[in-house]
């Protein structure tokens, strides 16, 4: 057993002087000889097991309709709507990561970038499956779309849940692209490594012809650039796009101008956290310490805590402003938050978002990858606990108190929620043999810009 | 099981720390206690894990298995049209008959609407002054009741479905045994009528069989009434109340607001005098002393809730506060004597404008004397007069007998022919000397009804009778009045009128049904007849009989301690015989809510003594009867009654009504002495509300303004950006008076007729799921032992700045022209954005299927202008946009201006109270701008700046109470 690599003082956090052998050997060996063949196949097998509860719990549901689910009046937006936010906010960690540090030139963020822009892409799909299973006739959905059609009819732009359906498509064509533009040179790689003919043809195809030469590497550099700069808005107007399904309507605990700003917070906060879980799997499936180092958890330990104070900065003024305006409804919901029913949701919340997550001020804690994925676990569920504490009290204590109801999720809710899991697994654990989970060629870049080689 | 119980000091001191007027839906949210917070999460809609998912389906496969029904009938030949005489159908062109729905044997006229030969909606006959165009739940509900699949539809012998042959033979010998005996051992029941033919019929048969019995079976009749009154003035009479005139209401255990044969002329009356009082024409007072929360005790200005026991007590106060020389002294508290003296005064000051009613369950002694005291107040010819008696059942100085009479026969082995006509007596019939057992050595026992129901299987014998709609006869109103029930479709099933199976036991004869009734009517020229037939009644109200002076009463005081039971006809399936119309089943029941179940009913005093929370086991013990239900705490009921209703518990009633809550049997008496305990069950009910304390820091949705400053502080509308919607054409909108209402849910299963509503079952119904497009909100305010209640119905809005149409990503909820805010199901994908951000929740979503798998008679009953909605679509009050549209037409094809006072919505036009006023806003002549410019006008949730198109009334209040002062 190797030492755990220690913490390089290097702009990219790898080793100065790992070669550029040894990080081809690490990121693409994988792919003929898979380092832990049992402990992937226990993976794969979990995720086969949960997709097909998800299969099963959507025919269900789609046979017999919403009905399913534990919706009701006034509780008409449950876990379909719940999870769809979850989901989609995970997603924009992996954006963040690979598009903005991408741009502001951070060299470490190439260990992380692969993997957190599959996570997004999956993530993505996770979500942009629950708005589509959560319609009445779900086999409808495209009438949300801009097409033409007979009756010349459009979507009604002002409505918020026309524009979700712009979002996830541009969000998810987004980051399609740029996580296929970004592992050109990597899949290149992968072809000229690969032994069967079938793989050298499929990853000559997702290789695009790429020879390496200057004119491809300048025309790669502006596509990236591009769509990086794409990619930026998108994580600010997706998510706050979502949190105006909740501000446009006039519910109090809703009606809020601070919640597209607390979304955007909220939603990389959680994509942080999957990222530094899948970070801290990725690395010892693929036996990469050495790529992802201690240094990079460090760091995803610090944005967590980061972008975690945001995020309660939000509560705090969430909490504030009820009282600050005095609507007694406002107050009235707020304290339903606080101290009703489903109070449990918003200390949930707070425990795990905001309590445990102190614990990442202690460096031991941030570079010691147990640790890290309990805090991080710890801040998945506190996220979605926060996702239901904003998306479901409000919604029992209408304006009208004949019209207050209550809400529990049925089973169905949770086995299509927890079989999501597998339709975000399943491909990821195919990526994890198929695909190089990091950017080696930016790898290699950055040691040799750090070594002053380049 | 120790289940933790409401912590009712804590709920009382929360009550009354509240400031101004609080309001609140029921107990528990009231408390902070970690108990009652339990109590919610228990009780919310979702949490309700005891109701399984059999009941949708059974309510789907029931209307499954059914598919051997034609659903189009013709329409017969000899009925005649009112409104429009068509001679040939046009099809997609309503015929209108008038006929009348028979309910306890009072005739609730109607007009029927018949498209393409199917009868598809019942309104009240505008012609006739008992329903004045209006009529109440369950006439409405009546035409359901024409095509239940569960309906008998064929002649059965010992539970095997048999032919009329084989009972016109039966029928044959047991004639020729009668003749022989000269009727001797044959023993009638009969539900209660006011049939004159069926009167005919029975005389003919008893002339020729004079040593015939006729027995009475009906739960909840004024028999005793009328024998009261034949004590008090020698023949029997019947009351006819005119609450228009009554400006000082007194009722003692009485509820004529509230559901009955006779809620809707009185319920007209009642709100024709406070609509009078409203504007200055006299006082418009009630005084309510009852044991259990009614409507009228919700409309009362003065309530007190009193054991029945202690009515003769209260009775006798009355008298002699009134002047009566009584020598009695009254056991009263002071708190009772201070109601009776309110309520004296109040006569006093006004004099010949009183009434008192008292209960048809109260002592004969009480009736006798509450009589006399109506003599006095001068009551006679203003608020009260006198007719002879319009029901069956009183021959030759002798009112028929009981079924107590019945049963000694039964035992004593007299009874060889037993006839039960279209009357369920057995339904909930005790287990040991009960019906059942003794009618087991009858030889001949044959059951004639609508149902093949509890009586039906313990008879050899069972044809199944024609519904109102489908079969003739005849039947008096409430004022006396005869009307002609006339077919709007030709028999259904192989069903005869009551009248055809007595004419086949008299003579074997397949008589005409129309024939009986028109030789009753003999007298009666064919022109007249027509004009009786179209009109929809052919003999006015018989003058009034003066009665003779009535002598004191003798009160009997009784002792009471401890507990008694009270038995009250359910108000949603009255006695049982509408346990199978799934429309009256989901129909929340006045003040608490609930559907789909009975409850057994204890004060907060009561259930904090025996230990029980909402929705708990308990077994209460009744002399003869002990029975298990659920408890449910009604604030506001007297402490020592328990509150027990009738018509459930039922084994055949049909496969919606089977086996929900539990069964009691009526009593006669005011209430019997009974014992309550927990039994460690746990029950889950389905409510439509659920419960909660309104924040009081918030405004009231239900405004209450002062009697002597009838005005609402004029809250200010925040301005818009927007332009207002208005634009050319009318301008539809509604205003709903909350001092008419009386909550009696008329005007919720007008709609549901109307639209195609549908129904989903006890499960859905806990899970928050009723599609009502019309519901009825009630609150309490004040006190946790004497609470006011409040209604307030609340459909669309349909505002003027509608978030809903914001939401809708697909344009499917738009505003129209006229101010509509329309719902385009075929364009609904099923987000429901709209409904969550509609304030007033009046958005109903269609979670599963709920109508694809009805019955084909159901689907025959349905609106052919009205979509009926698949699954996964929104739907909401459309303000009837099909009768806008229909009016519109119809003013086009005839070239002449839209009228749009022409436009009535279904709720509008049930009203008993006609509460609702619907038009055009835009013409400053119309009634509905008139009721917009007074100022007790309001609109719900005006802060919200949606600018509703429906809006309110303020409640006026006599006393104190108000939350406008």
């Amino acid at each position: 057993m190797k030492p755990e690599p220690l913490l390089h003082d290097t702009g990219h956090f790898v080793a100065r002087d790992l070669s550029d052998q040894q990080v081809s050997r690490q990121v693409f060996g994988p792919l003929q000889q898979f380092p832990r063949p049992v402990a992937w196949r226990w993976l794969f097998g979990i995720g086969i097991a949960l997709l097909m509860m998800y299969l099963a719990s959507a025919t269900v549901l789609l046979a017999n309709g919403v009905g399913m689910w534990g919706n009701n009046q006034p509780v008409h937006w449950g876990f379909g709507i719940l999870n769809y936010i979850w989901w989609l906010g995970i997603g924009h960690a992996g954006t963040f990561i690979s598009a903005l540090l991408w741009l502001i030139e951070r060299p470490w963020r190439h260990s992380l970038n692969r993997l957190a822009e599959l996570m997004t892409l999956m993530a993505v799909i996770c979500a942009a499956l629950y708005p589509i299973l959560h319609l009445g006739r779900p086999w409808l959905f495209y009438w949300t779309m801009p097409y033409p059609n007979e009756m010349g009819l459009w979507p009604q732009f002002k409505s918020p849940t026309a524009w979700d359906m712009f979002a996830i498509l541009s969000y998810l064509s987004v980051s399609v692209l740029f996580l296929l533009v970004g592992a050109i040179p990597d899949f290149a790689t992968a072809r000229d490594r690969a032994t069967g003919v079938l793989a050298q043809r499929l990853y000559g195809l997702m290789a695009l012809g790429w020879r390496g030469s200057q004119r491809h590497w300048a025309l790669w550099r502006q596509t990236t650039r591009v769509l990086a700069m794409l990619a930026i808005p998108l994580v600010f107007a997706v998510s706050s796009g979502y949190s105006f399904l909740l501000t446009m309507g006039p519910q109090s605990g809703w009606h809020s101008t601070l919640f597209p700003p607390y979304f955007v917070a909220g939603a990389v906060f959680s994509g942080f956290a999957l990222v530094a879980l899948l970070a801290i799997g990725v690395r010892w499936l693929l036996s990469i310490e050495a790529l992802i180092t201690r240094r990079h958890l460090d760091m995803l330990g610090r944005l967590l805590l980061a972008t975690g104070w945001m995020t309660a900065y939000g509560y705090l003024a969430d909490l504030f402003m009820p009282f600050y305006g005095g609507d007694a409804h406002e107050i009235e919901v707020l304290m339903t938050r606080l101290a009703g029913p489903h109070a449990w949701s918003f200390w949930l919340a707070i425990v795990c978002n905001v309590g445990v997550l102190q614990a990442l001020w202690w460096r031991s804690v941030r570079q010691r990858p147990g640790t890290l994925a309990a805090v991080a676990l710890a801040v998945l569920v506190g996220m979605w606990a926060e996702r239901f504490m904003l998306l479901i009290p409000p919604q029992t204590r209408d304006f009208l108190v004949s019209a207050w109801g209550g809400y529990t999720p049925t089973l169905w809710d949770w086995t299509l929620f927890i079989g999501s899991f597998g339709v975000f697994l399943v491909p990821y654990s195919l990526f994890l043999r198929y695909v190089p989970m990091v950017s080696a060629f930016e790898v290699k870049q950055a040691l040799h810009k750090e070594r002053g080689d380049a | 099981m120790s289940a933790p119980t409401v912590d009712f000091a804590a709920l009382r001191e929360h009550l009354a720390g509240l400031k101004g007027a609080a309001y609140w839906r029921g107990l528990e949210a009231l408390a902070a206690t970690p108990e009652a917070q339990a109590l919610i999460e228990a009780e919310f809609p979702g949490a309700a894990p005891l109701i399984d998912r059999r009941r949708f389906l059974q309510l789907m496969a029931a209307s499954l298995a059914m598919a051997g029904l034609a659903a189009c009938g013709k329409t017969p030949e000899q009925a005649v049209p009112a409104v429009r005489q068509a001679p040939q159908l046009t099809p997609g062109i309503a015929s209108w008959y008038a006929t009348a729905i028979p309910f306890c044997g009072i005739a609730q006229p109607v007009l029927g609407k018949t498209v393409a030969g199917r009868p598809i909606k019942l309104e009240g006959n505008p012609q006739h002054p008992m329903s004045a165009g209006t009529c109440d739940a369950f006439t409405q509900a009546a035409i359901l009741q024409l095509y239940d699949p569960d309906r008998s539809q064929a002649p059965r012998f010992k539970g095997r479905e048999t032919s009329w042959d084989e009972v016109r033979g039966a029928l044959a010998r047991q004639r020729l045994m009668l003749d022989t005996s000269r009727g001797k051992g044959l023993h009638i029941v009969c539900g209660a009528s006011s049939s004159p033919t069926l009167g005919r019929q029975l005389d003919t048969l008893r002339r020729r069989w004079p040593e015939a019995r006729l027995y009475h079976a009906e739960s909840f009749a004024e028999t005793e009434a009328l024998r009261t009154s034949e004590r008090v003035f020698g023949q029997p009479l019947q009351a006819r109340r005119y609450l228009q005139n009554a400006e000082v209401l007194v009722c003692l255990e009485d509820d004529p607001l509230g559901s009955g044969p006779r809620q809707t002329p009185l319920q007209q009356g009642w709100a024709e005098r406070r609509r009078q009082a409203a504007q200055g024409q006299g006082a418009a007072l009630s005084f309510v002393a009852e044991s259990i929360p009614t409507l009228t005790g919700a409309a009362a200005t003065h309530r007190l809730a009193i054991a029945p026991s202690r009515l003769p007590d209260l009775t006798l106060a009355l008298s002699r506060a009134l002047g009566e020389n009584v020598a009695d002294q009254p056991r009263l508290s002071a708190r009772q004597l201070e109601w009776v003296e309110a309520a004296a005064t109040a006569l006093k000051a006004h004099p010949g404008r009183g009434l008192i009613c008292v209960g048809m369950q109260a002592a004969t002694d009480v009736q006798a004397q509450v009589m006399r005291l109506n003599q006095r107040l001068g009551a006679h010819g203003q608020t009260l007069d006198w007719q002879a008696p319009t029901l069956l059942g009183y021959e030759r100085g002798q009112f028929w007998a009981s079924l107590e009479q019945l049963a000694q026969q039964l035992a004593a082995g007299n009874v060889s022919q037993l006839l039960l006509l279209d009357c369920n007596p057995l339904q909930a019939s005790a287990p040991e000397p009960g019906l059942e057992g003794l009618m087991q050595k009858v030889p001949f026992c044959l059951h004639a009804g609508l149902y093949y129901d509890e009586s039906a299987a313990h008879c050899h014998w069972h044809v199944p009778l024609n519904h109102a709609l489908d079969g003739w006869t005849d039947v008096r109103a409430a004022d006396g009045s005869a009307c002609i029930v006339q077919p709007l479709i030709e028999p259904m099933y192989s069903t005869r009128t009551l009248h055809q199976l007595i004419e086949l036991l008299l003579t074997s004869a397949d008589s005409d049904a129309l024939n009986h009734v028109r030789s009753t009517w003999a007298h009666v020229a064919q022109d007249q007849w027509r004009q009786a037939l179209a009109d929809g009644w052919i003999e006015a109200a018989a003058p009034a009989i003066d009665a003779p002076e009535a002598a004191p009463v003798m009160l009997n005081l009784p002792d009471s301690e401890g507990l008694e039971a009270v038995v009250r006809a359910d108000p949603c399936v009255w006695d049982g015989r509408f346990a199978n119309l799934g429309w009256l089943q989901e129909l929340p029941k006045p003040i608490s809510t609930l559907t789909w179940s009975n409850v057994v009913g204890l004060s907060p005093r009561l259930a904090e003594q025996v230990g029980v929370r909402n929705g708990d086991g308990v077994e209460v013990a009744l002399p003869g009867q002990l029975l298990r239900g659920a408890a449910w705490i009604e604030p506001g009921q007297a402490d020592q009654v328990i509150a027990l209703y009738a018509g459930y518990g039922r084994s055949h009633a049909g496969r919606v009504g089977n086996g929900l809550g539990y069964a009691v049997r009526p009593i006669q008496a005011a209430s019997v002495s009974a014992s309550v305990r927990s039994n460690g069950d746990r029950h889950a009910l389905a409510f439509t509300q659920a419960h909660h304390a309104l924040p009081d820091d918030e405004t009231p949705p239900i405004r209450v303004v002062p009697r002597d400053r009838p005005q609402i502080a004029v809250q200010q509308i925040p301005a818009s950006l927007y332009t207002s919607a208005t634009d050319s054409g009318p301008q539809w909108g509604m205003v709903i008076d909350l001092d008419l209402c009386t909550g009696c849910n008329a005007c919720v299963t007008a709609c549901q007729a109307e639209n195609n509503i549908a129904v989903v079952g006890a499960e859905q119904v806990a899970n928050g799921r009723s599609m009502h497009w019309l519901r009825i909100d009630h609150y309490y305010q004040g006190s946790l032992d004497a609470p006011r209640s409040r209604f307030q119905p609340l459909p669309c809005m349909h505002c003027e700045q509608a978030p809903c149409e914001t939401g809708c990503p697909v344009n499917a909820t738009v505003h129209s022209r006229d101010g509509l805010n329309q719902m385009v199901y075929n364009r609904c994908i099923g987000t429901r954005t709209c409904a969550s951000y509609c304030p007033y929740k009046v958005r109903r979503f269609n979670w599963l299927d709920w109508s694809a798998n009805a019955a084909p008679s159901i689907q025959a009953q349905r609106n052919p202008e009205v979509t009926v909605r698949t699954r996964g679509v929104m739907e909401k009050c459309t303000y009837c946009t099909q009768r806008i549209s229909a009016a519109r037409i119809d003013s086009k094809q005839r070239g002449v201006e839209f009228d749009t006072t022409t436009v009535v919505t279904a709720c509008q036009q049930t009203c008993p109270s006609q509460a609702i006023r619907f038009g055009d806003i835009a013409d400053p002549a119309s009634p509905v701008s008139n009721a917009r410019r007074d100022p007790r006008h309001y609109r719900l949730l005006e802060a919200l700046g949606t600018r509703p198109r429906t809006s309110y009334l303020a409640r006026i209040e006599d006393v104190e109470g108000s939350d406008e002062t």
